[in-house]
C-alpha cells in the first residue's frame, strides 16, 4: 500500500509534460478511445442481432445473422489487440528516462514500473472513457445502417451499461497486462534491436510448405462446384478460408523479407535504402504490425466474390435471403473498414514509438544535413509497402483460390469487386494518414536540438 | 590573424539558454588546413559554439561566414543544404544508421547529394579500405567494436569530400588506447589531406594532437586555460588533474596529424 502510495505521488511529480511526452500520453489515448469505439460499435451491431425478440424473425434468419455477427467480431480481435498492444508498450515507454531520474533519487526497479504500470492504465482508463463518448457520438450514423431491410435504429444500439462496464474494465486491464510485459521485454533485454548482430533470416521451408499447402487449397476450390449443396460449398469455402489465412501468416514474413531485399538491391535513393533495410531489420516485427490486413483483405475478396456471386445469380430467390446478400456485403464492407482504422491508428503508434526510441539517430541525420522530407520517406515506405504488398498480396492469393468465383462474379457483378478493391485502397490511403500524424512526432524531436 | 584567408569566420557570436549564457561576444577564425580543438567544461559553451559554426543552431546576434557565405543568413533548409554538401559531421558515439551496412552508411552522405548508388558506394568503398576497414564494408554497425564504428563515422564525413569537418567529442566513448587511434584516422583524413577539423573535448590527450586549442569559459573563447581548473566535472579526477598542465596554446604551426 505504501508503495503504491509513493508511486502515485512521485507520479503526479513527475508527470509533467517533456518535451514529446505530450504525444507519448495523446498518441495511446487516441489509440484505446478508437479501440473502445470500434469494439462497443461493433458489439452493439453484434448483440442487436441477438436482442432482436423471436416475433420479429419471420424469416428463420436470426441464427445466421448472429453466427456471422460473431464471426465478424472475432476477426475484429487481432487487429483490436495489435493496437491495444503498441499504445500499452508506448505508454510504457517513458520508464527509460525516468530510470535514471529515479536511481539517483534512491528509487527501486520495482517503483519504476509499478509507476509506468499505473501510468500506463489510466492513460488507457482516459482513451477508454473517451471512446465511449466517441462511441455514443457515432450511434446516430450507425444507427442508419441498413440490415434486413430497414435502419439498425438507435434503440437497438444502445449497450447495457453493464455491458459497458465490462467492456471497459477488459480493456484497462489490457492496457495493463501490455505495459507490464512491455516492461518485461525492456529488463530482458535493455538494448533489444540495437545490440541485434545480424539481420534475422527467414526460412525458405516457409515458402515450400506454404506453395505445397496453396496447391492443396486450390485443388479443393476447384471441386467446389462438384459437391452440390450450398452448405456443402460453406464447409469447404471456410475450410479453405481458414486454410487461406494460415498460410498468409506462415509466408508473410517470408515474402516481407524477400520482397524488401529485392528493393534494397534496386534501391538508388536514401528513402529507398532506408526503408528497404528497416523492414529487413524485423520481417516479422514489419508483418505483425499489417498481419491483420491479410485477413482483412483476404476475407473482402472471399466474401466479396462469393456475394457478388450470390446476388448475381440471385433472381427468384426470397427476399429474406436477398436481404442477407445485402447485408453479409454490409458487414464485410465495416468489418474491413474498422480493420484497416485499427490498423492505421496502430501504425501511426507504433511510428511514434519509434521515433521517440531513435531520436538521437534522427537529430544526427537531421545535422548531417539529411532533408526531412528523406527522413519522411523513409519511414513512410518502411510501413506502406507491406502495407500494399499484404493488402495487394492477400486480395490476390484470395481472388486465385476463388479462381472460379471471381471469374464469375467479374463477369456477374463487376461492380461490387470494384466496391472491394476501392475499400481496399481507401484502407490504405487510411494507414497513409495514420503515418502524416506522426510528423509532428519528429518536428518536436528534431526541435528540440 | 588575417580574415581574408578564413574559410570559417566567426564575428561577436551570442548565444543564450534562458539565464544561462552560452557565446558571449565570440570571435573566431580557422584556416584552411588547420586543426582547432576547443576545450571546455561541460556547459561551457563549447558544443553550442561548434553547432553554431557549423549552422546546426542559429545565433541570437553575430555571424558566420564560411567560404563567402553568411551561414547565419541562411534559413534552415540551406543551411541543411550546406551541411550536407560542405561539412563532414564525426559525434560522441557515431550515430550511424544501425540497419545499414558499414558502406551503406558511408554511401548515404553521397546519395543525399545525389550521387547514384554504384559511385557511392565505389567511392565509400575506397575510404573505407583507406581507413582500415576493407572486409568490413558489408557488416552492421552492431557487429563493429567502438573504434570501428568511429572510422566509418569519420568516412562518411570525409566521402563527399567535405572541407571542414566538426567533431563533437569524437573519441568521448572510446578507451584511450583506440582514442589515440581514432583520432590519428580523423586528423588524417581531414587536416592531412589539406582540409580543416574542428572539434570540441573534454580530453587534453586529444586537444594536444590538434594545430590549435581554444577554450571556453562561461561562453567566452580564449586562447589561454582558465586559472583555475574549477570547471574540471566532478568525480573524474583525470580532467581535473590533467587540464592545467595543458594550459596556454598549442604552438600554432605544430602538426601532429602524421600526414602520409
Amino acid at each position: 500500500m505504501n508503495q503504491l502510495k509513493s508511486s502515485l505521488s512521485i507520479l503526479w511529480m513527475m508527470s509533467r509534460p517533456s518535451p514529446g511526452s505530450k504525444a507519448v500520453i495523446a498518441l495511446p489515448a487516441v489509440a484505446f478511445a478508437l479501440v473502445t469505439a470500434l469494439l462497443l460499435i461493433v458489439l452493439a451491431g453484434a448483440l442487436s442481432f441477438y436482442t432482436n425478440p423471436a416475433a420479429e424473425d419471420p424469416t428463420g434468419m436470426a441464427g445466421t445473422y448472429q453466427g456471422l455477427a460473431a464471426f465478424a467480431i472475432t476477426l475484429m480481435v487481432l487487429p483490436m489487440l495489435t493496437l491495444g498492444g503498441s499504445a500499452a508498450r508506448l505508454s510504457a515507454r517513458r520508464r527509460d528516462e525516468r530510470l535514471s531520474t529515479l536511481r539517483l533519487l534512491g528509487g527501486t526497479p520495482a517503483l519504476v514500473a509499478s509507476m509506468t504500470v499505473v501510468e500506463s492504465t489510466l492513460v488507457a482508463l482516459l482513451g477508454v472513457v473517451s471512446g465511449i463518448a466517441l462511441y455514443a457520438a457515432a450511434l446516430p450514423a450507425i444507427a442508419l445502417i441498413p440490415f434486413q431491410g430497414k435502419p439498425l435504429g438507435l434503440a437497438g444500439l444502445w449497450l447495457p451499461a453493464g455491458v459497458l462496464v465490462i467492456a471497459a474494465t477488459a480493456l484497462v486491464l489490457l492496457a495493463a497486462v501490455s505495459a507490464a510485459a512491455g516492461l518485461r521485454q525492456v529488463v530482458l533485454s535493455p538494448l533489444g534491436v540495437r545490440t541485434r548482430q545480424k539481420a534475422p533470416t527467414v526460412h525458405w521451408v516457409r515458402i515450400a510448405a506454404g506453395a505445397g499447402a496453396a496447391a492443396v487449397l486450390y485443388g479443393f476450390m476447384a471441386n467446389l462446384t462438384a459437391s452440390g449443396t450450398f452448405a456443402a460449398m460453406m464447409v469447404i469455402v471456410c475450410a479453405c478460408f481458414a486454410g487461406g489465412l494460415a498460410l498468409l501468416n506462415l509466408m508473410g514474413p517470408f515474402v516481407l523479407s524477400w520482397l524488401a531485399g529485392r528493393a534494397l538491391r534496386r534501391a538508388e535513393t536514401p528513402a529507398r535504402l532506408l526503408s528497404a533495410r528497416t523492414v529487413l531489420e524485423s520481417p516479422k516485427a514489419a508483418w505483425r504490425q499489417v498481419s491483420a490486413l491479410s485477413m482483412t483483405s483476404f476475407i473482402a475478396v472471399v466474401a466479396g466474390t462469393g456475394l457478388a456471386v450470390l446476388s448475381g445469380g440471385g433472381e427468384g430467390g426470397n427476399p429474406a435471403e436477398a436481404n442477407l446478400t445485402t447485408d453479409m456485403r454490409t458487414g464485410v464492407l465495416i468489418t474491413v473498414a474498422a480493420s484497416f482504422l485499427l490498423v492505421a491508428a496502430s501504425a501511426g503508434v507504433n511510428q511514434a514509438a519509434s521515433v521517440l526510441d531513435r531520436k538521437d539517430l534522427y537529430v544526427s541525420l537531421d545535422r548531417l544535413g539529411m532533408p526531412r522530407g528523406v527522413m519522411d520517406a523513409a519511414r513512410r515506405r518502411a510501413v506502406m509497402s507491406p502495407v500494399r504488398i499484404v493488402t495487394v498480396g492477400s486480395a490476390a492469393m484470395a481472388a486465385l483460390l476463388l479462381f472460379p468465383l471471381t471469374g464469375a462474379a467479374m463477369i456477374f457483378a463487376p461492380l461490387s469487386l470494384l466496391v472491394i478493391a476501392g475499400v481496399l485502397a481507401g484502407g490504405i490511403g487510411l494507414v497513409w494518414l495514420g503515418l502524416a500524424a506522426t510528423g509532428p512526432v519528429l518536428d518536436k524531436v528534431l526541435a528540440q536540438t | 590573424m588575417t580574415t581574408s584567408t578564413a574559410i570559417l569566420g566567426a564575428r561577436s557570436l551570442a548565444k543564450r539558454y534562458g539565464a544561462g549564457i552560452a557565446l558571449n561576444n565570440v570571435d573566431l577564425d580557422v584556416f584552411p588546413g588547420e586543426s582547432v580543438a576547443i576545450m571546455g567544461a561541460s556547459g561551457s559553451g563549447k558544443t553550442t559554439l561548434l553547432h553554431t559554426l557549423a549552422g546546426i543552431t542559429a545565433p541570437d546576434s553575430g555571424t558566420v561566414n564560411y567560404a563567402g557565405t553568411d551561414v547565419t543568413a541562411l534559413n534552415e533548409t540551406q543551411r541543411s543544404k550546406l551541411r550536407r554538401e560542405s561539412f563532414g559531421f564525426v559525434f560522441q558515439s557515431g550515430l550511424l544508421v544501425p540497419e545499414l551496412t558499414a558502406i551503406e552508411n558511408v554511401a548515404l552522405a553521397l546519395m543525399l547529394n545525389g550521387v547514384s548508388r554504384r559511385d557511392a558506394e565505389g567511392q565509400a568503398a575506397a575510404w573505407l579500405a583507406h581507413l582500415g576497414l576493407a572486409g568490413m564494408e558489408s557488416r552492421r554497425i552492431g557487429e563493429l567494436s567502438g573504434g570501428q564504428a568511429q572510422r566509418v563515422a569519420i568516412a562518411r564525413a570525409q566521402v563527399t569530400g567535405a572541407r571542414i569537418v566538426f567533431a563533437d567529442e569524437p573519441t568521448g566513448a572510446l578507451d584511450s588506447h583506440t582514442s589515440a587511434d581514432v583520432m590519428g584516422a580523423l586528423l588524417d583524413a581531414t587536416a592531412g589531406r589539406g582540409h580543416t577539423l574542428v572539434l570540441v573535448t573534454h580530453d587534453p590527450t586529444v586537444a594536444a594532437r590538434c594545430s590549435r586549442t581554444l577554450y571556453m569559459h562561461d561562453g567566452v573563447l580564449s586562447p589561454v586555460a582558465p586559472a583555475r581548473p574549477a570547471l574540471a566535472p566532478q568525480g573524474n579526477p583525470a580532467a581535473g588533474t590533467t587540464f592545467l598542465p595543458q594550459a596556454g596554446p598549442a604552438p600554432q604551426e605544430q602538426n601532429w596529424a602524421g600526414r602520409p
